[in-house]
């Protein structure tokens, strides 16, 4: 057993983004879990043994406080372009990448007693979010393939989807040049740092499309379109019984291969503030929040005689009317148009609502609310700039909802951008993301919304037009149309 | 950080420094981890045509090394020699000098009690010659600088640090001395200067940029650095990975 004890040396690492300062270090097993580094507050924990694992485990350590965030983390994890738990298994994957390439044997040496067990464990438990992320993690060394051993013990055909995932991942950072990787500046337009780490973000925005089903899950998905359009053909009848059966990835094979990552090339995107402005709203809209007595000329008892003489229609019962709001959240960019009969239509259709139009015009306002509570605008305002605040307006909107039943309607072309920024897959797939989880509508027009709140209004369900781009982009990442 | 460029600005204490000596401040303390050039500066820094005497405190000196002393000429008789603390009062004979006390926590009680009478404020500060009783008054331009590695300045004596109203922590090496090192070592010279129990000197990183040229990089690093080597080596690795 080695017994010399091996010093480890923070203080000597220097960064573009965090001064240098003195570290406490403290000794720890050469064991999964054990080895840490707190760039914050400086504060690390490594194997000291004279051995070839516990060098690799202290370069690996090392490497975090040269390059992983250190006060930003936070910062990171807001962004909501990939969750937290996929940004730790990245970046793990990201400074192993470093090490090997500074000529260090991760390859040959990093690995824990138990990898193959914990392959073992995944499978038995089906946890696939975890396969996922323990393969990604340890892409590129001994321990990823322990580990695979021990799922391909269980289940060969995760063990296969795994192996895949694992190479493209390893392939992926390897892809972006060593500089870029590790760099520590910081990012002026958006002020986060290390921008190195934005390889990591993109990674891990991956590997959570990958996470969001299993294989199975998959497999059953595939299995209920296939034999819905099976069905759909039966019912049909009369067609020719010598028609092709489409191919499908998804029934047998890898049903991950249509997931892609961002490109390598990719810069960091990000969204700006959303500066909002109540609008004066000297009008009443018809309708509001909540349960309401109209007068009817159906029902079984009347309530308002005095209608007979008077009203024409003769309405003398009472209806029930439940305003139950909604929040419509309209793209106002130089693509869009929105006029006041529009805005008046959408109140009609979903009484009290909340409407807001957002669009980045440089500074200043960029989200104004045109209607609530009943009230709305006189005039809309001047707009009709970039995009700039697309996915904070939504996410403002979605706090906006009157009650969980409310009806929430994002009108846009799917034109995404961050302020003074191109069009961006990474944030166009955060909106798409999110509104699938929050079941937040999405169309092109506002004349859709207006079918869409009169379909509400009428007890059917809300579909989704989704923009073309959104289409695309979606496509391209996940390998499965936007449905 | 870049390792390899050399700064254009001077750090914040060094900086402090010169702005303190240059707007009229002649009593300072430097403190901080050794080696790190406080002496230096205190021999070099700011106005010091009038020369710069030192004078290392140690448990055993007297204050023969203050003020001076009676030596024997050779001839039967004794000579005066003034020490470096009258030395700088007197300064070139029209501007007082610089004294640089190092290691002041150092000194003992009678010698300590002879700083405090010398480093006393201008118009207070004199001492009598024993054989001319010629009475000596430190000479405009008399300017003082201690060095101390003591961390905590409450580890000092109050009356010695009432003399001394600006107390600065050296903690990094001055640009100019780091211009005498490889330029990709430079960087880590800094870092390694205030690093606690595992400060490395910039003369330790001296060393290792001259052995490394001839011996090789491993070599050196063990020569210079010992058991610390690999670990050092390492960490110069893994620093290296965005150049």
């Amino acid at each position: 057993m080695a017994t010399k004890q091996i010093s480890v040396e923070p203080e000597m690492l220097t960064r573009e983004d965090t001064e240098t300062g003195r570290w406490a270090v403290s000794q720890c097993r050469a064991e999964r879990g054990e080895p840490s580094t707190d760039i914050v507050n400086r504060r690390m924990t490594v194997p000291t043994f004279d051995d070839d694992l516990a060098r690799v485990i202290r370069a690996h350590e090392l490497m975090h406080a040269k390059v992983s965030p250190a006060g930003d983390w936070g910062a990171w994890v807001n962004r909501k372009i990939a969750t937290e738990s996929a940004l730790t298994v990245v970046e793990e994957l990201r400074v192993n990448t470093l090490c090997s390439a500074v000529g260090f044997a991760v390859k040959e040496n990093l690995t824990a007693f138990g990898d193959t067990e914990i392959g073992e464990r995944v499978v038995a438990t089906k946890d696939w979010k975890g396969a996922v992320h323990f393969a990604v993690a340890t892409a590129g060394t001994i321990a990823n393939k322990q580990f695979l051993t021990g799922v391909r013990r269980h289940d060969r055909e995760w063990g296969l989807i795994l192996l895949d995932i694992s190479k493209r991942a390893h392939r992926e950072m390897k892809k972006v040049n060593r500089r870029e990787l590790s760099s520590t500046e910081v990012h002026e337009p958006s002020g986060l740092f290390p921008i190195g780490f934005v390889h990591t973000e993109r990674i891990a925005q991956w590997v959570d499309m990958l996470t969001d089903k299993s294989p199975e899950q998959h497999k059953a998905e595939a299995e209920a379109k296939a034999k819905a359009k099976a069905d759909a053909n039966a019912v049909k009848g009369g067609e020719h019984s010598n028609v092709g059966v489409e191919k499908s990835t998804n029934m047998t094979g890898n049903p991950f291969k249509g997931i892609t990552p961002t490109e390598a090339s990719y810069q960091l995107p990000y969204w700006g503030e959303l500066i909002i402005e109540r609008l004066p709203m000297p009008n009443h809209s018809k309708g509001n929040l909540g349960k309401k007595k109209v007068a009817s000329n159906i029902g079984m008892r009347p309530r308002r005689m005095h209608r007979y003489m008077t009203d024409p229609q003769m309405r003398i019962f009472d209806r029930t009317v439940r305003g139950s709001g909604g929040v419509v959240i309209l793209d106002a960019s130089g693509s869009m148009s929105f006029t006041h009969e529009q805005l008046m239509l959408i109140l009609e259709n979903a009484p009290g609502a909340t409407v807001a139009m957002y669009t980045d015009q440089g500074e200043g306002t960029n989200c104004w609310i045109v209607a609530d509570k009943g009230r709305l605008v006189n005039q809309l305002p001047d707009v009709g700039s970039g995009n700039g605040v697309d996915f904070p307006a939504i996410e403002w909107g979605y706090r906006q909802k009157q009650n969980t039943q409310s009806p929430m309607i994002w009108v846009t072309d799917g034109g995404v951008c961050g302020p003074r920024q191109n069009f961006s897959d990474i944030l166009s797939m955060q909106c798409i993301t999110y509104c699938k989880q929050k079941n937040i509508v999405i169309v092109p027009h506002a004349d859709e919304a207006i079918e869409q709140l009169k379909n509400i209004k009428r007890g059917e369900k809300a579909k989704n037009i989704y923009p073309r781009q959104f289409q695309y982009v979606y496509k391209e990442k996940t390998g499965c149309e936007l449905i | 950080m870049d390792t390899t460029q050399v700064k254009t600005k001077l750090p914040q204490c060094w900086q402090d420094l010169q702005d303190t000596l240059e707007n009229g401040v002649d009593r300072v303390i430097l403190f901080g981890p050794s080696g790190i050039g406080k002496t230096y500066a205190g021999m070099h820094i700011g106005n010091v045509e009038a020369g710069a005497f030192r004078l290392v405190c140690t448990e055993d000196m007297t204050n023969m090394e203050v003020t001076g002393s009676f030596m024997p000429d050779g001839k039967g008789g004794f000579n005066w020699l003034n020490g470096s603390a009258l030395k700088a009062w007197e300064g070139n004979g029209v501007n007082g000098g610089r004294l640089i006390v190092d290691e002041i926590d150092k000194a003992s009680g009678d010698v300590y009690a002879t700083l405090l009478a010398m480093l006393d404020s201008p118009e207070s500060a004199s001492w009598e010659h024993p054989s001319t009783g010629r009475v000596h008054k430190p000479k405009t331009g008399f300017s003082a600088i201690m060095t101390t590695n003591v961390e905590n300045m409450g580890e000092l004596p109050t009356a010695l640090t009432d003399r001394f109203p600006i107390k600065i922590r050296i903690n990094e090496p001055h640009p100019d001395a780091l211009l005498r090192l490889s330029a990709d070592l430079r960087g880590f010279a800094v870092a390694m200067a205030d690093a606690g129990d595992r400060r490395i000197s910039l003369r330790a990183f001296m060393a290792y940029d001259a052995l490394r040229a001839k011996l090789g990089e491993e070599r050196s690093a063990v020569l210079t650095f010992g058991d610390r080597a690999q670990s050092i080596l390492d960490a110069i690795q893994i620093n290296k990975v965005g150049k």
